[in-house]
């Protein structure tokens, strides 16, 4: 009986402690129920609370955490069916709505992500949901935060991990992609052609013209030099003959004025006979006449004689 | 065996289990039973007694551990930094209407926030308040 006491006495102590004194673990916290109705929230570190009166109702974790969505069929705005997968970061950050706004939050933050996510996927076409992630992710938050308001979780982001469209569609978007690739490539070959003749033609009719350029001007300089030179002869031919005139008519005015009109004339003949013998004919038939005339000659020499003496 | 040394035994064991496991509680049962065993040294016989005054002994340490936890409240603790942000600065990305949900960027985070007044891309704002997933900010230097 004694024993039973004892027994029964220190089970209840211990039973008694153990629910008054409560150390509460960092980033996580408690939801205290005084009598069924929200009292506090137990905060990390020591907490000490009045047993049966005082009820903790829930932990909650106030860590980011992960909630994998199974991939999921969803439509597209232009009939295909993708398989999406993605993964969703979520954040407690209201313990009190997160215990009493809704039942089960985890379960609740995976049904609304995959919803908003069909809802969205299904405005857009196959095309925009493969290279707009980063829309698509921007979008679901604001349709998530909207509706996750009451439930004290903050879903901190939604990321498409993969998006698979169907196999024959990314067949034909294979063949699409080379089509593409090749048509890019045919149409670089054709330019790069064309590109070619026409410099081409170009560089030919540069050179034609140039060359033309330079035998034109290469025979304007050719004649205008012929010109020059002709000027600048015949201008020495008329100065040269000029100058000749102009002797001449001084030779004869020199003549005339030392009154030697015959002696000239017969100087000159004289002067002539030995131009002639230095011809090209060796042999010389000189007249009679033309010996008489030697005499004359030498008649006319003693008469320069004479007339130098007597000077 | 002499009735002290279980309380002793008692004590030990609670102690050392207190200490691997950092619940506390354990700790008051422990020097409950300590309380015991002296009770016990001067009176070997009466069982009964010695379990009441340890109970007693643990329940008083157990009420007058709340000044104790008002003692060791003023420890550091962790800030989380992605759920304290009021009255940090950052940048809207998607506009904001009266009435509808626009998007702020705070420190590499996104959250949907709401204004009273409307609030273009780009511009710098101060958060005002939060409640759990959607923030209130007004226009940067416009409120201090």
């Amino acid at each position: 009986m004694q024993w039973a006491i004892i027994g029964i006495i220190i089970f209840v102590v211990v039973v008694f402690v153990a629910l008054t004194v409560k150390i509460v673990p960092q980033q996580r916290v408690g939801v205290v129920e005084r009598l069924g109705k929200f009292h506090r929230l137990l905060k990390p570190g020591l907490n000490v609370l009045i047993p049966i009166i005082d009820q903790v109702r829930t932990y909650h974790d106030l860590r980011i955490q992960q909630a994998n969505v199974p991939p999921q069929t969803v439509i597209t705005k232009d009939n295909v069916q993708v398989q999406i997968d993605t993964i969703i970061f979520y954040q407690v950050v209201g313990p009190e709505e997160a215990t009493y706004g809704i039942s089960d939050y985890v379960y609740g933050v995976r049904n609304i992500s995959t919803a908003t996510m069909r809802q969205i996927i299904g405005k857009l076409e196959l095309d925009e949901t493969l290279s707009g992630r980063e829309k698509i992710s921007s979008d679901i938050r604001l349709a998530l935060d909207e509706a996750t308001e009451k439930w004290g979780v903050r879903i901190e982001r939604v990321e498409v991990i993969d998006i698979k469209p169907p196999l024959d569609i990314q067949e034909a978007m294979d063949k699409q992609m080379k089509a593409e690739r090749s048509k890019r490539a045919i149409v670089l070959e054709a330019e790069a052609a064309k590109q070619d003749m026409i410099l081409r033609a170009e560089g030919d009719k540069q050179s034609k013209i140039l060359k033309a350029e330079g035998d034109k001007e290469a025979r304007i300089r050719q004649a205008e030099g012929l010109r020059q030179a002709q000027e600048l002869e015949a201008l020495g031919q008329a100065k040269a003959i000029q100058a000749v005139a102009e002797a001449e008519k001084s030779r004869i005015g020199l003549l005339s004025s030392a009154g030697l009109d015959e002696k000239v004339l017969a100087y000159q003949s004289f002067d002539a006979l030995t131009e002639i013998s230095k011809g090209a004919a060796n042999k010389v038939f000189l007249p009679t006449s033309a010996v008489e005339t030697l005499g004359t000659l030498g008649a006319i020499a003693e008469v320069f004689k004479a007339s130098k003496e007597s000077k | 065996m002499v009735v002290w040394v279980f309380w002793l035994i008692a004590a030990g064991v609670l102690f050392v289990v207190e200490m691997m496991t950092l619940t506390f509680y354990l700790l008051w049962l422990s020097i409950g039973a300590l309380a015991a065993c002296l009770v016990s040294l001067l009176l070997p016989d009466a069982v009964l007694l010695q379990v009441v005054a340890g109970s007693l002994v643990a329940l008083g340490l157990t009420v007058f551990s709340k000044p104790l936890v008002a003692r060791f409240r003023s420890s550091r603790g962790f800030q989380d930094t992605g759920t304290d942000i009021v009255g940090r600065q950052g940048l809207v990305v998607e506009p904001i209407e009266p009435g509808r949900y626009g998007q702020v960027k705070v420190g590499g985070d996104t959250w949907s926030a709401t204004s009273i007044e409307s609030l273009g891309k780009d511009e710098v704002v101060k958060v005002v308040g939060r409640s759990s997933t959607i923030i209130e900010v007004v226009r940067w230097g416009d409120m201090y």
